[in-house]
């Protein structure tokens, strides 16, 4: 076997076992005969010092993904598909209903909301403001999109309105990194920006062939979901303790808690898909929660340091709590795998 | 039906192929713009035979590699014919409204 040959099949480990078991041979000698040049020496020099080209390699990996979370394949990874495609709607779902509850606040606070009472002085001082701050509130009105679009069937479009979403953020962090505008440095715009980039990179679960999503129940979730962080915010911002990562905190919590208790009360019982998706939310949320309390750990000592960080810390325990039983519930129903 | 998948059916339609001779017949139908990478090419022969458009013909041992060459079914005709129909139609429409608002722009 030469040099060439044990690169591609390494390459096409990425596959599941049961596709290779299929088609690797095939896929080998395809490869290996697009690779002759029809010049013996070159040929030789190919077969020991060539490696797939980084398009071949992607056209493999892109193929493993489709494989492994598209819907088509073995129990266990039609399950992960599934899994991977409840927790980004429910993520969709949760940036939408945030989104769409900080891009009202943020009218009201302009005062474009006549129709509600005024805003207290204090909070206009003390939300940042500034172009990119207002663009960063109002953007997620495209996480709406974002969401209805997808579920609707339309990828593409949901791409790009995920794509909108998050660019005012990942400017506002870029901005705030290099110490443009007097902004500070803010672990948190990072954290962000990379859960939404996980995001953008999980909805390659939705592939052409997966199973379809019953929309009704996942609209109504979103005027709930907004009444429910509206009435979160006005309720708790007076103490100020509700953060980014705290409000997706409190979001998963809720959802796992739902969850866990329909079970306990017999009125669901565990499906894979949801204990799996639940849990890598909780996972994401729980990384996220414990990464974004070092912008608070580098808060002055005299100010409310020591609050924040009991705070994040409740809310990472919460995480941890309602984590393991979904981790149990996850592993009990999680298919075994396919032996090759 | 995606572009590749179109691709593959029709260069089925002038008999069986082995994997790497659908990559070359493929790139020169489509006169190089589309150019099959193995994962690709393999994703798409998965589907097609999954959905019994494509069927294994043959195998040959050549060179000590394994060579198995693909026919197009019935079925497979069929679809191909309707897609191609399709685009067709979609390419007549378009053209046709490039004539009505600009005949020197259309081909």
């Amino acid at each position: 076997m030469s040099r060439l040959d044990e690169r591609y099949r390494a390459v096409l480990r990425l596959l599941p076992a049961d596709y290779r078991a299929r088609w690797e041979q095939e896929m080998v000698a395809a490869f290996l005969e697009s690779m002759e040049t029809g010049d013996p020496e070159q040929d030789e020099y190919v077969r020991d010092y060539g490696r797939p080209s980084w398009s071949e390699v992607g056209s493999v990996a892109a193929l493993a993904v489709r494989l492994r979370l598209g819907g088509a394949g073995t129990p266990r990874s039609v399950t992960w598909g599934a899994a991977v495609r409840l927790a980004v709607l429910m993520a969709l779902l949760a940036n939408a209903v945030s989104g769409t509850s900080g891009a009202a606040f943020r009218l009201w606070l302009a005062g474009t909301l006549s129709w509600l009472p005024d805003p207290p002085a204090t909070w206009m001082a003390q939300i940042p403001s500034g172009f990119w701050y207002v663009s960063s509130d109002l953007s997620g009105l495209f996480w709406l999109a974002a969401y209805v679009a997808f579920l609707n069937g339309h990828l593409a479009a949901g791409r790009a309105f995920i794509g909108l979403g998050m660019l005012p953020g990942a400017v506002v962090a870029v901005i705030s990194t290099v110490g443009l505008m007097g902004v500070s440095p803010s672990v948190t715009l990072w954290t962000a920006l990379l859960a939404d980039g996980a995001l953008l990179l999980g909805t390659v679960a939705f592939q052409p062939g997966a199973a379809p999503v019953r929309i009704r129940p996942w609209l109504w979730a979103l005027p709930v979901g907004v009444v429910t962080v509206a009435g979160l915010w006005l309720g708790i911002v007076a103490t100020a303790l509700l953060d980014w990562a705290g409000l997706h905190a409190v979001l998963a919590v809720a959802a796992a808690l739902a969850y866990l208790g329909g079970i306990a009360l017999r009125l669901l019982r565990p499906a894979a898909a949801w204990s799996l998706a639940l849990l890598v939310l909780v996972v994401a949320v729980l990384a996220a929660r414990l990464i974004t309390l070092l912008d608070y750990a580098m808060l002055d000592p005299a100010s409310d340091r020591a609050a924040w960080l009991a705070v994040g810390a409740a809310e990472a325990a919460m995480l941890l709590a309602v984590g393991a039983p979904l981790a149990v519930l996850a592993a009990r129903a999680l298919p075994r795998r396919v032996p090759a | 039906m995606t572009e590749p998948a179109f691709f593959i059916l029709t260069a089925l339609v002038s008999g069986p192929r082995h994997g790497y001779g659908i990559v070359g017949e493929v790139a020169e139908l489509s006169h190089g713009s589309v150019r099959l990478k193995i994962g690709t090419l393999y994703g798409v022969l998965d589907r097609l035979v999954g959905d019994c458009l494509v069927e294994l013909d043959r195998e040959e041992a050549e060179q000590g590699r394994l060579r198995r060459y693909y026919r197009l079914t019935g079925s497979g005709r069929r679809e191909l014919a309707a897609e191609a129909d399709r685009r067709a139609a979609n390419a007549r429409i378009a053209i046709d409204r490039l004539r009505a608002f600009g005949p020197e722009t259309a081909a």
